[in-house]
């Protein structure tokens, strides 16, 4: 009697383990319940001229140095976005490249997810995109060469580009293309903007940023269009400290 | 009665533990892998392949794209056009070869060989990644002319691509980086490292050196293995070797870097298959090795930007020239330019 108890016994744990087993094979499913609270920030940015709002080939703007042009290209990267905490806590977004185009509205706002709540201080990017991604071969996404933000004859991104036409330049072009991760010929800019950002569980904020396409050609550098209708080597330095500071808040809602 | 248990609840738990393995089928990139083999006695290479999964079906997918002249604008031109097997891929006779409508440009088609030891690629090493090589002269408009834009188009609406897509890639998507991962696979598994040179220094049979071989070796160590370091026999550094400029006054690494100090300076190439890759330098002045000794003894022309090691020249008796190129044909690879696994399918 005993042994045959013995032998059931061992039946059902054998049973029991079987049904272990086909729990431990069924498929997880694909969106895993996360507990932590979590809100979302969407990132909404609107080109500017000065202080009107950025028309491509159609309005006529006037630069610092008085030189009438109008733009017909304005892209640049933005990437490595952090929003840091009262506390110090620092919100890095994974896999942070965007590439906002003005001809393409839907670049010119996206979300980041997945941000643990608290009261946020500050939200910091890079204008470009860091040397590891220069160097680190064949990219994807927003980083695809094919959008037409990548030198291919001399490895590495177009950080950042405007196009247009100028009376004051000598071919009637204005051409900045902006690109080079390392050294003298570096455009990539560090931008770090300060305003109260509160995210409490589930929430969704907007950031409204602005960024001034005619800071290109002002502070610290006053740009004469008939001295650089092309950007060199010697004139990226120039042109992108200007452009480091083109971006404000405009507002959060 | 125990023990029988014991034994089918182990075998059962056997069948399971199998059962909560992928199907096999459904997993086409591990279905056949392919290996990267580093030959004896080499440093480890540049390009490893950590962030592209090797496999047949990725090789053969840049297999296929390497000899696809579709690839260029008017569907004339493929990599193979001037990077052809039988001459180490590099194209034999022409110091610079003809693009799309016979255009041509300033410099000599580069041999492709051990390409995963490269730390840049072309004569001025402005691509610093394998991955990026093959977009500059897809898009280089005296080469192919095609933009990588047309060309994801063109191989989207061809269902074999798609098919090798998935084969490679686990979904039919063509995209830019898949392109450029899949030629990395094929043209880093073109490895030379079966001339007499490496049997020799394997010990293998087949890999005896001459006694003149062996003095040609010793010449090579005193003035060539500086910079043409063994065993890949360049040291990818861009130095100004005293080519007297021509009229095109090609800058070579100063186009790249905007530096002064790197005018008519070049990427070292290697000594590797000689024999094939002729003609020889970045604009391929050279027909013969005899010339290019020539240039080292008697034709150094001095700039600001000669390399330091050159200032004075080679000297270089006529017999030493000789054993020095019996040494130099030791390094040439038959069964590298005989690869069937690098010709072009049928």
């Amino acid at each position: 009697m005993r042994f045959r108890n013995l032998v059931c016994m061992k039946k059902l744990g054998f049973l029991l383990l079987l049904v272990v087993q086909l729990i431990a094979c069924t498929k997880k499913p694909d969106t895993i319940v996360d507990t932590n609270p979590t809100g979302k920030i969407n990132i909404v940015i609107e080109n500017y001229a000065g202080s009107q709002i950025l028309k491509l080939n159609d309005e006529w703007y006037k630069n610092d140095n008085g030189d009438s042009l109008q733009i017909s290209v304005f892209n640049y990267f933005i990437s490595n976005i952090k929003l840091t905490r009262d506390d110090g806590f620092v919100y890095t977004e994974p896999e942070s490249y965007h590439l906002v185009r003005e001809n393409s509205s839907s670049t010119k706002s996206f979300t980041i997810e997945n941000i643990p709540p608290g009261n946020y201080k500050t939200i910091s990017f890079m204008i470009g995109v860091d040397s590891t991604r220069n160097v680190s071969g064949a990219q994807t996404g927003d980083l695809d060469p094919n959008s037409g933000m990548f030198w291919d004859w001399n490895t590495g991104y177009i950080m950042a580009k405007l196009e247009g036409k100028s009376p004051a330049s000598s071919g009637g072009m204005v051409l900045y293309h902006l690109g080079g991760y390392s050294g003298n010929s570096n455009a990539i800019r560090y931008v770090s903007l300060s305003k109260d950002i509160p995210l409490s569980d589930k929430q969704s904020k907007n950031i409204h940023l602005k960024a001034d396409a005619l800071e290109w050609f002002k502070t610290p550098t006053t740009i004469k269009i008939k001295d650089i209708d092309v950007v060199s080597a010697n004139s990226t330095k120039i042109i992108a400290d200007n452009y480091a500071d083109m971006f404000s808040i405009d507002h959060i809602d | 009665m125990v023990r029988k248990i014991s034994i089918v609840f182990v075998l059962s738990s056997i069948a399971m533990i199998q059962a909560c393995k992928p199907d096999p089928d459904m997993d086409v990139k591990a279905e056949t892998p392919l290996t990267f083999n580093i030959p004896q006695g080499w440093p480890a290479p540049n390009y490893n392949y950590s962030n592209n999964q090797l496999s047949k079906a990725g090789f053969e997918l840049g297999r296929k794209l390497f000899y696809d002249a579709r690839l260029s604008k008017d569907n004339t031109i493929s990599c193979g056009s001037c990077h052809q097997q039988f001459s180490g891929f590099a194209q034999i006779d022409h110091p610079v070869s003809h693009g799309i409508n016979d255009l041509v440009g300033n410099r000599n088609s580069p041999p492709l060989f051990n390409l995963n030891w490269h730390t840049s690629f072309m004569w001025d090493g402005g691509i610093n990644h394998i991955e990026n090589q093959p977009i500059a002269p897809i898009q280089n408009p005296v080469e192919m002319d095609e933009t990588m834009t047309n060309v994801v188009t063109k191989l989207q609406g061809d269902a074999t691509y798609r098919s090798m897509f998935k084969a490679a890639f686990g979904d039919e998507i063509v995209n830019s980086q898949r392109i450029a991962k899949a030629f990395a696979q094929f043209m880093g598994m073109i490895v030379s490292s079966n001339a007499k040179y490496d049997k020799y220094k394997r010990g293998e049979a087949g890999g005896a050196f001459t006694q003149q071989e062996l003095d040609g070796y010793n010449i090579y160590k005193q003035n060539c293995a500086t910079c043409h370091t063994e065993p890949l026999f360049t040291d990818f550094s861009f130095r100004n070797n005293g080519l007297p400029p021509t009229s095109v006054n090609d800058s070579g690494r100063a186009h790249i870097t905007l530096f002064a100090a790197d005018v008519y300076r070049f990427k070292m190439p290697s000594l590797r298959n000689l024999k094939y890759t002729w003609p020889y330098m970045h604009d391929g002045r050279f027909n013969t090795i005899d010339q290019v000794l020539n240039h080292y003894t008697t034709g150094i022309t001095q700039s600001p930007t000669l390399d330091t090691k050159l200032s004075g020249g080679m000297t270089l008796t006529d017999k030493q020239k000789e054993d020095l190129k019996a040494f130099l044909n030791t390094l040439n690879d038959e069964e590298f330019v005989k690869n069937t696994m690098f010709q072009e399918m049928k």
